[in-house]
């Protein structure tokens, strides 16, 4: 059809610009932008074959592996392509080049295609028919920067989404300005309409993202790991979790601990355990503290351990050195929980934010994307505050029984249970042994949960788990102890985390995704602690740890370099070394780009040629006269030089150059006072065409 | 071995190949008509869709829906719009004589707003005829080259469905260079221009409007009432050296002599006096102004050579390519010989016999074409019909020229019997690799360079 009109100026610099601004590199956008609106500015062109295009290509696949490398080792790997797509701008600046700096129009689909170049070669030789598809990258470009600038870290900012419409209305600007009489109304009201479709939209979306995500009863919200934990209880079919390492415990001093803690919960409600806000908090805080820091021989240590109260404990106790210590090591995503023993005294690491909640729940905003956080514990130290002080049977209180709204089977179950084995009157350690003893020879731990017909409500899962399958996995375990203990008066909590059983040659914790595992906490009236009651049958872990597939210690081995390597990163000494090794060959080879782009660079002609605006001079009325003797003037001879072929004919000739001198500063000094030019040449003007009139007409040459 | 794997009957019977025929067939037809339907910028909204939904899947973030729902209302504002884009035209097809394969023709329009408001931002465009196989074609062709692919490609043939979708393509049509702006009643001329790939009759009878949306995503493609037309392309045509056609001055009354006038006619020998019965148009008035006494203008009638251009149209392994570059090779020497000093009878099979004959005083050269811009291969490879044809004219041939497509031992015995016949005979052989031994009389082309091989040809074809 018709060539698409050019972009309009300076709408790419804006849109990288804008793309610099809502991803934290406003430097990176600037210099981006000043490169790709400098094409504007300079003549300087380069005659870019396909070869070149094909090398822009690689190079900008091999920018993309680096920086999806980086990102990788940063550890984002659910979230590695979207960070590595936030700077396509930069990745695909060498094609935007090409393009901008180069003097063809297009750019063939064959550079981009290996199957395409296949083809076309295949066409050649056979002399088939073969059709080149040509596009211009620079709106392919425009479209990728704002893609990528949506998925930025400020990208949230009320400016992004009006920049964009902005940007677009830019875009489209040329396409309404062919009707001029509707087309601002109309190009308005599409962008209005556009624009409310955008906000009204992205509400539905995220409501509907959030239900499908989520389930109805999250009730929109994020699921807060640290709040809510949703058990598999009541779900059919195998559990599955991930061999993959999560975390790994590296021991310092002393042993490592048996189970580290996660997030601890005292409400059960439908498959979803939850913390409670105690009564005492206000919710906007959602029940974290910040912890107090403590230096010690330079080491920043965030002080975990609690003492009386919403108190901590001081830091040189929580972070004496003769405390036993071990290092966890692992990636995070912006926001997590810090796997640690429930006696955690205090943690050093990096972090912009550390947080604990009255459960003893770590939530931190690491400042490296592998953590490596070193863990001081003891016997005498606890995270967790005591058991809530609210009303007994009361939501949220840590003797709550499995539902408080109504009586049902469940409760039922776990009555006749404590009943059954005679655990109320019982000191608690005899309780726990006595439950113990009834799990491991009466029930078997299994990953696998089958049923005729899923009962009406999941309130009986726990039920049907005590009196008819006895069988389960550790969620059933550790829900129907917390509910047994609370029926025999123990203040009891569900706590999620991993059990550290296996071990490595170098005595190394492998915390896995099959390593998962809840139990249930026990509150110690005598020791005035919580205690970990773990009563899944112990034959659980030789259960899981066979399950890993032939190939997974080759993964085990990488993601440990992989997290060894990102720890050594982030030294700052060692990441100056780094950077350093790797600026070497980038220089050399953009060292070598710029010298091959120096020696063939070309100049294109200006195209905005001004053009000259005639100057009135007295002397134009001169030509008519003069005709008679020189003939017509040819084409493109100038007046001044025309005219001085009368001199040999004039008896004054010294009249007619002083004449043709002031006519041409006239003409061409900007300097010169016209009026005084012009006074002087209508004299000499005068004088000449009395003079010419004077002349007997001889021959007159041709034009 | 490989090379006949993908053509064994085994595979060409393969109940997927049928899927795989409704399949491509479907997918080609669903990408011509959405192409026509959706322009780049809205193409690379539906491909920022796409990314922008697997973006919301991965991380969820309010801007990504934001941009998605903008994106979204825009597309879907553009479409709601299409509908009010209406156009009433009146068109009058003005064609050419002829194109020829190769070279753009301009096809010019006529065009009158029958509508109360103007008609703009709109173009023109033909509509080729669907170049899609049938399965038969499907089930039978022949990639070149398509023996060296690998095992996947050959069974899947997706690169023989496009290459034959190419091939079979008659011409392309680029939209009117100019949008349309014609005032209610007024009448404007507008051309399209059009690039046969395909010699043949080309049928136009599917003119289109295309009226984008205001927002340039999509547009409209509305079929324009007009007379169906039909434009001939000619083959294509190369540069030949100088050359004489075989054979001796077996010369033939053609010319004047078979024209349709009646009365003496022929070429001027020289004046004579007046002798009663001579035609008035014969007197030569200047010569009785001088002489005083009538003079009549003496003719004679003239003799041409006929040449006869045989056309094999058996093409060697139902090869569509050699026996196109074959009829090409005609053409060529159909362009070359002068028709005003000699006659040329073009004789082949096409499902029967057939001669036509061209000259001074019978057809012209673009008879010639015409007939070859329409000849079809055949399907079943004999020779004898065309053998016999040829012998039935033997007596009328100052000599003759064969144009095969392909070469074997049938058409070598073809030449045998032509010269045991008493013909002269000359042969070009059309083939993707020429043979490594040389056959007296023979010229060998190839498909790939036919230019390049044509100039090559020796002046005498004996």
């Amino acid at each position: 059809m018709n060539e698409p009109a050019p972009m309009p100026r300076m709408l790419m610099g804006c849109a990288l610009l804008l793309w610099g601004a809502v991803t934290g590199h406003a430097l990176t956008g600037l210099a981006l932008a000043v490169a790709a609106e400098g094409h504007g500015w300079t003549r300087v062109r380069w005659d870019f074959g396909e070869t070149a295009i094909l090398r822009a290509w690689r190079l900008s696949m091999l920018v993309m592996v680096l920086v999806a490398a980086l990102v990788w080792m940063d550890g984002a790997m659910m979230y590695a392509a979207p960070r590595t797509m936030v700077w396509l701008p930069l990745i695909c600046f060498p094609l935007l080049f090409v393009q901008s700096y180069g003097m063809a129009k297009g750019m063939p689909l064959t550079a981009f295609s290996h199957f395409l170049k296949r083809r076309r070669s295949h066409a050649e030789r056979y002399g088939l028919p073969f059709r080149e598809v040509y596009f211009h990258f620079g709106r392919v470009y425009l479209i990728l920067v704002l893609l990528s600038a949506s998925l930025g870290k400020h990208a949230g900012h009320w400016v992004f989404f009006p920049g964009v419409v902005v940007l677009t209305g830019w875009f489209l600007k040329d396409r309404f300005a062919r009707r001029p009489r509707i087309a601002p109304v109309a190009g308005a009201l599409v962008l209005i309409l556009a624009t409310a479709g955008g906000f009204s939209g992205a509400i539905a979306l995220e409501a509907a993202y959030h239900y499908l995500a989520s389930g109805r009863g999250s009730g929109g919200d994020r699921v807060d790991w640290a709040r809510h934990s949703h058990t598999s209880i009541g779900e059919l079919g195998e559990l599955k979790q991930s061999p993959r390492i999560v975390w790994r415990a590296i021991p310092g001093s002393g042993d490592l601990p048996a189970l580290v803690r996660v997030a601890s919960y005292n409400l059960y409600r439908s498959t979803f355990w939850t913390a409670v806000v105690p009564p005492d908090v206000k919710t906007s805080s959602e029940d974290f503290t910040e912890l107090n820091t403590f230096e010690r021989d330079g080491v920043v240590y965030h002080v975990t351990a609690r003492a009386e109260g919403r108190d901590f404990m001081d830091g040189a106790t929580a972070s004496d050195p003769g405390l036993p210590w071990f290092t966890i090591r692992g990636g995070a995503a912006r926001r997590d929980l810090l796997p640690m023993p429930g006696t955690a005294g205090s943690v050093s690491m990096e972090a912009d934010k550390m947080e604990l909640n009255s459960y003893g729940t770590l939530r931190m905003e690491p400042g490296q994307p592998v953590i490596n956080a070193k863990v001081l514990w003891g016997p005498g130290m606890a995270a967790a505050r005591g058991p809530l002080s609210g009303n007994e049977g009361e939501v949220g209180d840590d003797l709550c029984p499995p539902t408080s709204r109504r009586s049902s089977g469940e409760s039922d179950a776990v009555k006749r249970v404590v009943e059954r084995l005679g655990l109320r009157e019982l000191p608690l350690a005899e309780k726990i042994e006595r439950l113990r003893d009834e799990f491991a020879g009466n029930f078997t731990y299994s990953r696998y949960a089958s049923q005729a017909l899923p009962p009406l409500s999941g309130q009986d899962f726990i039920a049907q788990f005590l009196e008819e399958t006895r069988r389960g996995h550790c969620e059933y375990f550790a829900t129907a102890t917390v509910f047994i203990l609370r029926e025999c008066g123990v203040p009891a909590r569900y706590a999620t985390g991993f059990a550290v059983h296996e071990r490595d040659r170098n005595g190394v914790g492998l915390l896995r995704g099959t390593h998962a595992h809840a139990w249930a906490l026990a509150w110690d009236g005598d020791q005035g602690r919580w205690i970990d009651v773990d009563l899944t049958p112990p034959d659980w872990t030789g259960m899981e740890t066979p399950r890993l597939p032939p190939w997974q210690h080759l993964l085990d081995r990488w993601q440990g370099w992989v997290d060894d390597f990102a720890v050594w990163r982030a030294d700052s000494a060692n990441l100056g070394m780094l950077a350093a090794v790797v600026s070497v060959p980038l220089l050399a080879g953009g060292f070598f780009v710029i010298r091959r782009l120096w020696s063939s660079r070309k100049q294109i002609e200006n195209r905005e040629v001004k053009r000259a605006v005639a100057v009135p001079s007295p002397l134009d009325g001169l030509e008519r006269p003069a005709i008679r003797h020189l003939g017509p003037r040819p084409i493109g001879q100038p007046l001044a030089c025309w005219l001085a072929g009368l001199g040999p004919k004039l008896n004054e000739p010294a009249v007619l150059d002083e004449a043709i001198r002031l006519h041409r500063r006239l003409r061409f000094d900007p300097d010169a006072p016209r009026d005084e030019i012009n006074n002087e040449l209508e004299k000499l003007g005068q004088r000449l065409r009395r003079e010419i009139r004077r002349l007997k007409v001889g021959r007159v040459p041709d034009a | 071995m490989e090379a006949d794997l993908a053509t064994t009957s085994n595979l060409r019977d393969h109940p997927l190949r049928r899927w795989l025929f409704w399949f491509y067939h479907g997918g080609t037809g669903l990408n011509h008509f959405l192409r026509r339907r959706l322009r780049p910028a809205g193409i690379g909204l539906l491909v920022v869709g796409v990314v922008l939904g697997i973006l919301a899947g991965g991380d969820a973030s309010e801007a990504v829906f934001r941009l998605f729902c903008f994106g979204f209302t825009m597309g879907a504002l553009a479409l709601a719009s299409l509908p009010l884009r209406r156009v009433s035209l009146e068109v009058e097809r003005e064609l050419p004589p002829h194109a020829t394969v190769g070279q753009p023709v301009t096809v010019h329009y006529r065009l009158t707003n029958r509508a109360k408001s103007r008609v703009h931002n709109a173009w023109l465009v033909e509509t080729a005829p669907d170049s899609r196989p049938d399965p038969e074609q499907f089930a039978w062709a022949r990639e070149p080259g398509g023996e060296r692919r690998n095992a996947f490609d050959r069974f899947f043939s997706y690169y023989t469905w496009i290459w034959l979708c190419e091939s079979l393509r008659i011409f392309e049509a680029v939209p009117t260079a100019e949008s349309l702006d014609i005032a209610p009643g007024e009448t404007k001329r507008h051309s399209v221009t059009l690039f046969p790939l395909r010699r043949g009759l080309v049928w136009l009878h599917d003119l289109r409007v295309l009226l984008p949306d205001p927002l340039g995503l999509y547009q409209r493609c509305s079929k324009v009432p007009a007379l169906p037309s039909t434009l001939v392309v000619l083959p294509e045509r190369y540069r030949l050296p100088e050359f004489e056609l075989p054979g001796a001055a077996r010369f033939q009354p053609g010319g004047d002599a078979r024209s349709r006038q009646t009365g003496s006619s022929g070429e001027f020998v020289g004046l004579r006096d007046y002798q009663p019965g001579d035609p008035m148009r014969l007197i030569h008035w200047a010569s009785w102004a001088r002489a005083g006494k009538p003079i009549v203008k003496e003719l004679e009638d003239t003799f041409f050579p006929r040449h006869g251009l045989v056309l094999d149209t058996f093409p060697e392994g139902s090869d569509l390519d050699v026996f196109e570059a074959a009829v090409s090779v005609a053409a060529s020497f159909v362009s070359a010989i002068d028709t005003r000093e000699s006659l040329i009878e073009l004789m082949f099979i096409a499902g029967e016999e057939r001669v036509i004959t061209a000259g001074r005083g019978t057809a012209r050269a673009e008879a010639l074409l015409e007939a070859l811009a329409v000849v079809q291969a055949s399907g079943q490879p004999c020779l004898s019909p065309l053998r016999s044809l040829v012998l039935r004219h033997a007596e009328d041939l100052a000599g003759c020229l064969v144009i095969f497509s392909g070469w074997s031992a049938e058409r070598e015995m073809f030449l045998k019997h032509l010269r045991a016949g008493g013909i002269e005979v000359g042969a070009v052989v059309v083939c993707r690799e020429k043979p490594a031994e040389r056959v007296a009389g023979v010229h060998f082309v190839r498909v790939g360079q036919l230019g390049a091989d044509l100039m090559k040809l020796p002046g005498n074809f004996e």
